[in-house]
């Protein structure tokens, strides 16, 4: 155990030269001294990171294409009289790199320089201060002074280019991700360069809003305080936040997050790269829209003011809410349910709320219906991994459009195509139209239809000629993924002849993916751990009262008195009972189970008070309440 | 503003409502159907639309970007690139005087007041009736040997250095009418100044790539032919394209866009693989003081189309493109015409003289951008992208055009093919003292002479001073000469000592310079080198691209200090922070523009040192040795 310290047994100078390497798809190469063997196309910079050696990036990112823009990755390199770009250089063979000799920190320093020239330097005031590459790298390898007595350039500091993000164009030191992403990861060019030389700008078309379902992404792409989020913006600084790792509950995808929360509140979610789920992104409504309204802070504006959710249970009293105990208020409830009743459950509960609502709650309230909102239940359970799409070559959706329904997974199958798949849309709505080997744009009403035309297609050559054209994609070997929007497949003879089509396309859990996949965030979930209320449908006609559990919108008024549980802020209608506040999902631990079938953990990012429980305490709470009633009544 | 005066012509609606016709719809249509890839389109669509509608407003950009299959923002960020392109409502008729070396100092600023005084508006302003703009540009625009010059729209006004000249332009203009060119004849520039003394040239010599100088029109197909044009492409035919390329090195070509790099070796860098290959001409000259490619196409058409299929032929190329310099309007209708001609005649097209071998040629014009010149930023501009250079490798011929092997070919290497595959290899070995660079050279030679013009001489046989004295005629008004710019602006300038250098590469590397394409700008004495520098880095400040930081930052700070200079407000230690600088652009850039942008910096602090100290001594700035302050007593 004595070379425990050096574990690779080499000791520097002492070493003599490897031999050449066995594998033609290895490389050995030197970097700042140190010896070592990485696969043949790694980029140099990527090397480095092997080797222990940090070389400084800017434009560089692992996910995105190399552009050798901002030159701040600048080495030398032997036989090589020009400095070079570590992120566009793949390694060779003999190749001695050097990023700490004088030369190259002669160009590092001359890059900072450069950058900040024209750069605000108000880091005092910005965002991303305590997280900045720019900031990081100027300690790291800048000089620490400016020769520049020109006046600075001038330009807006607060553009708004969505409702979402704020650019501040003075701090950009255009080095392109953000621009890249939106055309090489999610391809709409939502976001692109302006003008050019010292004028040059990220932006879009001229009073057009930067409107993009991944545009989000961008601001975690800068390297400097450039993009901001709006909800974001001024609110923290970096080191006092508390970051906890949970999952998106904005559908079914199952994307991992970082919850970033200062003093209880979360005031930002950020992605946490998981590469068999979400590949690093996030989707806008994901990272903006699933948050808990802000309470620990206090209010902050007016509009979250409005927002203020409730941290106490309250009653109707004297034809107002008011505050009261847990007690009277969960009384109230099971009072409430009596009779024709009904019990609404969000399919975003954690899988321990849905156990104890199935087999805790359901038994005690037999009177009730149950039933998820939206309707969760799908006959055709998806099976594959996500991990299969990039290699999937023949991809079919029937009145699925993942690019609205689930995101993250409309980047999977841009992969796929990318990679020579084919994907052949069938519905109404294809955001993925760009990446569509043809789109048969068709009704909703009327996807069942050219379905039965694309199975004829392939198996007997009857069909329309663009209906046959589309069929011609889908005639080469691989792997196959069939999705069948979860709503459509209600509709038995369309299910039948999706699988039908599923089936004649080779497609199997195994190296594809098929199936209706489940939307909502923890539907599968739902489905799996509380089958008998998930396939159950609630008719609403006639009912004396609801409890609404973790749903976000209240439902038309009926006549029903109300009983809501919920997370947000409620909208004070006369027929709302009683209100039990609940924590968030990103306020709780529990678990997801997302479309795949996978399930992971969430853990409480923000803390909003002890007197609040979680979904699933909240649940046992009324079943001892009901119990206690049952009790009563014997 | 006025948005009803700053209406285009015949349009009456208000502007939310601006569309494009249905001609020109189709017209885009058509455009998009023309190119391998629909994304090339959006370029020529873009112009087609301001053609019609004089500026591309935001409904008109989306309308355009929806034909083509773009985002609307994509259509938004090409046109903010390119200064040809506009978003704001511009002038019917825009005036644009160059003001950049060498047409500043020859007259260039002299024709701005004037203009100025006679149109009643300052530059960057349009008339109240929207029809006329007056522009200062610091973008040469490849007519340096017939300066002082103007663009208006697509035509050039050139030799404007008599005042009722441009007192006639003047009128012209107000009364609606785009004036036709003038003084377009080469060797015509400065008549009443020519040096009749002129001594017998030290050489004799027949000139093969502008055999019919001087002339400005077009070489008719018949002509051309009567003159063994075309030959040269039957000959190739008859051969293996491998022999082809094998003769063009043996020929010891070198590419003549400035790199010098081999072209057959070139050539023969494409894999051999069956797919599709793309030729790439480059006719992007916007480098100050180059015009050589413009005379070789408005008058040697059929020359250049000849050498493109030879060269196409050899790589396996079936589709070609032409990519010029968007205000080289004429030189692109003259090539457009010269291959309706060819095509007729069974040289281009289908079947090629009965060879099986078929050639598509597209002229593809830009839209204003230096950074164009760059190969690689030209192919991404083909592509319908920003011009940005890419970094290499990947080279262009593994993967160029759409990411296909490509070769990129200036217009004078490929007008040198034809003769090689009709006279050998050997034969061109011969024209020129150096048989490793052989062949004739176009010299375009501008400034401060007599004569200014493309003069054709073999690679290397005349001096620096031979070529001013015996060619240019010598220096205007007697003047003695400060120094030469050798290729344009963007090589180190040689100061007058170093004149008996002969012209090539090697000969002007030894003056530590570059010979590049061999754009001679002849600076007088009294002309202020502060002033020059000043101006080439208004220049690459103008075209930096912006893509990599030290270009994009760098040239602008450059700029900011030697504007300081020019205006007396300097310290001696700001020389030293303008070599440092410089130092750290160049080397460390994406591409050559960086480091050529460094040039005028730092060769010009090198050799006059004491112009920059006498700039700040008592806040004088820069003075010519007239005394004056700036150029628009000159020329």
């Amino acid at each position: 155990m004595s070379n425990l310290a050096n574990p690779t047994g080499l000791s520097g100078a002492t070493t003599p030269p490897p031999p050449p390497p066995q594998n033609p798809n290895l490389v050995s190469l030197t970097i700042n001294g140190k010896r070592l063997t990485v696969p043949k196309g790694t980029l140099l910079v990527e090397a480095a990171k092997m080797a222990g050696s940090e070389i400084p990036v800017f434009c560089y990112h692992p996910k995105l294409k190399p552009v050798g823009a901002c030159r701040m990755c600048l080495v030398e390199i032997e036989k090589n009289p020009r400095l070079q770009t570590a992120c566009t250089t793949p390694v060779s063979e003999g190749m001695v790199a050097n990023s700490v000799s004088p030369n190259a920190i002669s160009g590092q320093n001359a890059v900072i320089e450069m950058l900040l020239a024209n750069h605000p330097l108000d880091c005092p005031i910005c965002d991303k201060g305590g997280e900045c590459p720019l900031q990081d790298n100027t300690f790291k390898y800048g000089q620490g002074v400016s020769r520049m007595q020109e006046d600075k350039r001038a330009k807006d500091k607060a553009f708004a280019l969505s409702d979402r993000i704020v650019l501040d164009k003075e701090r950009c030191i255009m080095c392109y991700r953000c621009t890249r992403f939106q055309s090489e990861i999610v391809g709409d060019q939502a976001l692109v360069a302006l003008d050019r030389g010292g004028e040059s700008e990220i932006g879009t078309q001229n009073g057009e809003s930067f409107e993009s379902p991944f545009s989000g992404n961008t601001i975690e792409l800068c390297p400097v305080g450039a993009l901001t989020s709006r909800f974001y913006r001024f609110r923290s600084r970096p080191w006092d936040l508390k970051r906890t790792p949970s999952v998106c509950s904005g559908c079914s995808m199952g994307c991992n997050t970082s919850l970033h929360a200062r003093d209880g509140a979360i005031l930002r979610m950020v992605a946490r790269e998981n590469p068999g789920i979400d590949d690093g992104w996030l989707c806008d409504k994901g990272r903006f829209q699933t948050l808990p309204p802000v309470t620990a802070l206090g209010q902050v504006t007016a509009a979250e003011a409005k927002q203020n959710r409730p941290l106490q249970p309250l009653l109707r009293k004297h034809g107002s809410l008011q505050p009261t105990t847990l007690e009277l208020a969960l009384q109230r409830t099971v009072e409430l349910l009596r009779g024709y009743t009904a019990v609404l459950a969000s399919p975003t509960l954690t899988n321990e709320a849905m156990l104890a609502l199935e087999t805790g709650l359901r038994p005690m309230a037999q009177q009730s219906q149950f039933g998820f909102l939206p309707y969760v239940h799908t006959p055709w359970l998806l099976q594959g991994k996500i991990a299969n799409l990039p290699f999937a070559k023949k991809i079919v959706l029937l009145g699925f459009d993942p690019w609205t329904e689930l995101p993250v997974l409309a980047l999977w199958l841009r992969k796929a195509a990318q990679n020579g798949g084919n994907l052949v849309a069938v519905g109404q709505h294809n955001g993925l139209f760009r990446d569509s080997a043809a789109w048969l744009s068709v009704p909703q009403d009327r996807v069942g239809d050219t379905t039965a035309e694309l199975l004829a297609a392939l198996t007997t050559g009857k069909a329309s000629a663009p209906v046959r054209e589309a069929a011609m994609k889908l005639t080469c070997d691989g792997p196959a993924v069939l999705l069948l929007h979860p709503d459509l497949a209600a509709d038995a003879s369309l299910l039948f002849l999706a699988q039908q089509l599923a089936q004649q396309l080779g497609a199997n859990g195994d190296t594809g993916m098929l199936g209706a996949p489940a939307l909502a965030a923890n539907a599968r979930g739902a489905q799996e751990l509380a089958p008998t209320i998930a396939s159950a449908t609630v008719s609403s006609h006639g009912l004396t009262g609801i409890l609404l559990l973790g749903i976000d919108h209240l439902v038309p008024q009926s006549g029903a008195k109300l009983a809501v549980a919920t997370s947000r802020a409620i909208e004070p209608r006369s027929d709302v009972e009683v209100v039990l506040p609940m924590l968030h999902p990103y306020e709780t631990a529990g678990t997801y189970t997302n479309f795949t079938g996978q399930r992971q953990a969430l853990l409480a990012g923000g803390f909003v008070g002890r007197n609040v429980p979680s979904d699933q305490q909240l649940i046992s709470h009324l079943r001892t309440a009901l119990t206690h009633r049952h009790a009563g009544a014997r | 503003m006025n948005p009803v005066s700053n209406q285009p012509t015949g349009a009456t609606t208000s502007m939310h409502a601006l569309s494009l016709s249905t001609a020109t719809r189709t017209a885009i249509q058509q455009e998009v159907l023309r190119y391998p890839h629909f994304r090339t389109a959006l370029l020529p669509s873009l112009k087609l639309a301001q053609r019609e509608i004089g500026y591309l407003p935001p409904s008109i950009l989306n309308e355009v970007a929806d034909l083509v299959g773009v985002s609307h923002a994509a259509a938004y960020e090409l046109t903010t690139f390119y200064s040809m392109l506009h978003t704001k409502p511009h002038g019917r008729l825009a005036v644009e005087v160059c003001v950049q070396l060498p047409c500043g100092f020859c007259g260039g600023e002299r024709l701005l007041k004037q203009l100025e005084a006679g149109l009643g508006i300052k530059p960057g302003e349009t008339t109240q009736d929207g029809m006329l703009s007056l522009h200062r540009t610091p973008e040469c625009m490849g007519g340096c040997h017939r300066s002082p010059m103007v663009r208006i729209g697509d035509h050039y006004v050139e030799n404007l250095t008599a005042k009722a000249d441009v007192d006639a332009l003047c009128a012209e203009l107000q009364a609606g009418r785009i004036p036709t060119t003038k003084g377009t004849l080469n060797h015509d520039c400065h008549p009443a100044t020519a040096n009749a003394n002129a001594s017998k040239k030290p050489i004799e010599y027949t000139p093969i790539l502008l055999p019919r100088q001087p002339r400005s029109t077009q070489v008719s197909l018949a002509e051309y032919q009567a003159s063994r044009g075309y030959e040269g492409l039957k000959q190739a035919l008859q051969k293996q394209p491998a022999e082809v390329i094998e003769i063009v090195k043996q020929s010891n070509l070198r590419g003549r866009g400035g790199a010098a790099f081999s072209a057959g070796m070139k050539w023969s860098f494409v894999p051999k693989a069956a797919g599709p290959k793309y030729l790439v001409v480059n006719a992007d000259e916007s480098e100050p003081g180059t015009f050589k490619d413009r005379e070789l196409m408005e008058v040697e058409s059929h020359m250049l189309l000849e050498g493109m299929a030879i060269a196409s032929y050899a790589i396996g190329c079936k589709e070609a493109f032409l990519y010029l310099r968007g205000e080289y309007v004429e030189a692109g209708d003259r090539m457009r015409a010269a291959i309706g001609e060819a095509e007729q005649q069974g040289l281009l097209g289908k079947n090629i003289l009965g060879s099986g071998f078929e050639l598509k040629i597209h002229v593809f014009l830009g839209a204003g951008a230096y950074i164009c010149g760059e190969e690689t930023a030209l192919l991404e501009s083909l592509e319908g992208n920003r011009p940005m250079p890419r970094s290499r490798p990947p080279f262009p011929a593994i993967s160029g055009l759409y990411s296909k092997p490509t070769v990129v070919n200036n217009v004078e290497t490929i007008c040198n093919v034809p003769h090689i595959l009709l006279h050998g290899a050997d034969w061109f070995k011969k024209i020129g003292p150096n048989e490793k660079s052989a062949g004739p050279k176009i010299y375009c030679l501008s400034g401060w002479v007599n004569r200014p013009g493309n003069y054709e001489l073999p690679l290397g046989a005349v001096t620096f001073r031979e070529l001013i004295e015996h060619w240019g005629m010598g220096m205007r008004d007697g003047a003695k000469i400060k120094g030469v710019l050798p290729a344009g602006i963007s090589a180190p300038i040689v100061p007058a000592d170093q004149l008996d250098a002969k012209l090539d590469y090697e000969g002007v590397a030894g003056a530590g310079s570059m010979l590049g394409s061999a754009s001679l700008i002849v600076i007088p004495e009294d002309v202020s080198i502060v002033r020059a520098a000043t101006r080439m880095l208004e220049f690459f400040r103008h075209e930096s691209c912006g893509k990599c930081t030290p270009c994009r930052e760098g040239t602008q700070w450059l700029h900011k200090i030697l504007l300081r200079f020019e205006q007396g407000r300097g310290e001696p230690k700001d020389l030293d922070l303008l070599l440092s600088l410089s130092n750290q652009i160049s080397g460390k850039v994406l591409c050559a523009l960086g480091d050529f942008a460094t040039s005028p910096v730092t060769a010009t602090i090198k050799h006059f040192r004491p112009e920059y100290l006498a700039a700040i001594l008592n806040g004088q700035g820069a003075r010519d040795a007239q005394g004056t302050t700036d150029w628009s007593q000159r020329g």
